[in-house]
């Protein structure tokens, strides 16, 4: 794990997992939100340099980015109008985050297959990465299940028993904080040992 | 002058495009936010009713939206309401409130007569509703009792109100 990488961890979890609430369903939307992003920032960068608008570049870039934001945000009030109560301002901050504006601005120019496939992958990811975060927290800190359906939001209590549990914790804001720090740590110590067991090989070999 | 002409008619293009895109959105989010008015009314008057109905079964029937004329508008829904046994009437609010678990919506009921009272959160059962309990001990939900009365305030009321008028 490069610098890079940790630092897009760091900015991307502060600025989708943590601040939202620990339940699968805002997971879902939010992860669903950032892909649909990082597919129409894609498309227009592309557009912006077919029509050779580079100097207007950020402003339309970010103008496009925040209005597909709002765009999103309308969708959820059209579909789901508790979520778009309950995100409210947690549904901006994937745009602002240095995650989408990073891999938007950051790159060089590609093709565009070469740059949907590129960027995607990377968003895909992560997004895996963010979904089963919400799943574990929904269930061991909310001790419930919540998904979309075509009704709405669909709950199930999985853990009801009325004695309130320490776990509850990881459903908090600080317990999220805690649970990126401890996962980030893993991670960091995994690879290391992986580097240090590449370099054992090349020495022996 | 064939520069400048091609540089202006380059300029004029790219600014062409740019106004073009921003009318574009402007129209679209336009269109959408028109579309979803009622749906944001009826969608959270359905989530009030659900928590009314959890907390206190069939004692209130919701009734018309009421306009919040302030900045919290945006993270609230106003709403009056009415018991169905002696038609004693009472404002219900959805806010989006920070808590320690991220934001949550509450739901509140208040009158003039007295303070608002804290009823339940949408869509939240389970160990955590446990813990929040009836809020008294929650800064945050103790925070929005005391504002409620300010948001009702700036609420605006309807020209005909009255038990024909519940929907």
């Amino acid at each position: 794990m490069n610098k890079k990488s940790i630092y897009v961890y760091i900015a991307a979890t502060l600025a989708m997992v943590v601040p939202a609430p620990g339940r699968f369903v805002c997971g879902i939307i939010l992860v669903l939100e950032l892909n649909f992003l990082m597919l129409v920032g894609t498309f227009v960068k592309s557009f912006i340099y077919h029509f050779k608008l580079q100097t207007m570049e950020n402003v339309l870039l970010l103008s496009v980015l925040i209005a597909s934001t709002m765009l999103v945000r309308q969708i959820l009030v059209l579909t789901i109008p508790l979520m778009a109560l309950q995100l409210g301002f947690v549904l901006y901050l994937p745009t602002v985050s240095s995650f989408l504006i990073g891999y938007m601005f950051g790159s060089e120019k590609l093709p565009l297959c070469r740059e949907i496939s590129c960027n995607m992958f990377y968003s895909l990811f992560y997004s895996v990465f963010a979904l089963v975060f919400f799943l574990f927290r929904d269930i061991v800190g909310f001790g419930t299940i919540t998904l979309l359906t075509s009704h709405g939001i669909y709950e199930k209590v999985l853990f009801d028993s009325g004695k309130i549990s320490a776990l509850v914790f990881l459903g908090t804001i600080p317990g999220a904080l805690v649970c990126s720090s401890v996962i980030l740590i893993l991670h960091v110590y995994v690879i290391n040992k992986f580097k240090i067991l590449e370099n054992v090989e090349q020495i022996n070999g | 002058m064939m520069d400048t002409e091609n540089s202006s008619k380059k300029l004029l293009k790219q600014y062409g495009a740019l106004a073009g895109i921003i009318v574009g959105l402007f129209a679209l989010l336009t269109c959408v936010i028109l579309l979803s008015e009622n749906k944001w009314q009826n969608g959270l008057k359905e989530e009030i009713s659900r928590v009314l109905e959890e907390e206190a079964p069939g004692e209130w029937i919701v009734g018309e939206y009421i306009e919040i004329n302030a900045p919290v508008a945006l993270s609230s829904a106003c709403f009056q309401v009415r018991r169905k046994d002696n038609g004693a009437k009472k404002y219900a609010l959805i806010v989006r409130i920070e808590t320690i678990y991220g934001p949550l919506p509450a739901v509140f009921l208040y009158n003039d007569k007295s303070v608002a009272q804290f009823i339940g959160i949408a869509g939240l059962h389970g160990r955590v509703r446990k813990v929040i309990g009836n809020g008294k001990n929650d800064a945050k939900i103790n925070y929005w009792i005391k504002r409620i009365p300010d948001i009702v305030r700036n609420a605006e009321e309807p020209a005909f109100y009255g038990v024909g008028a519940m929907k």
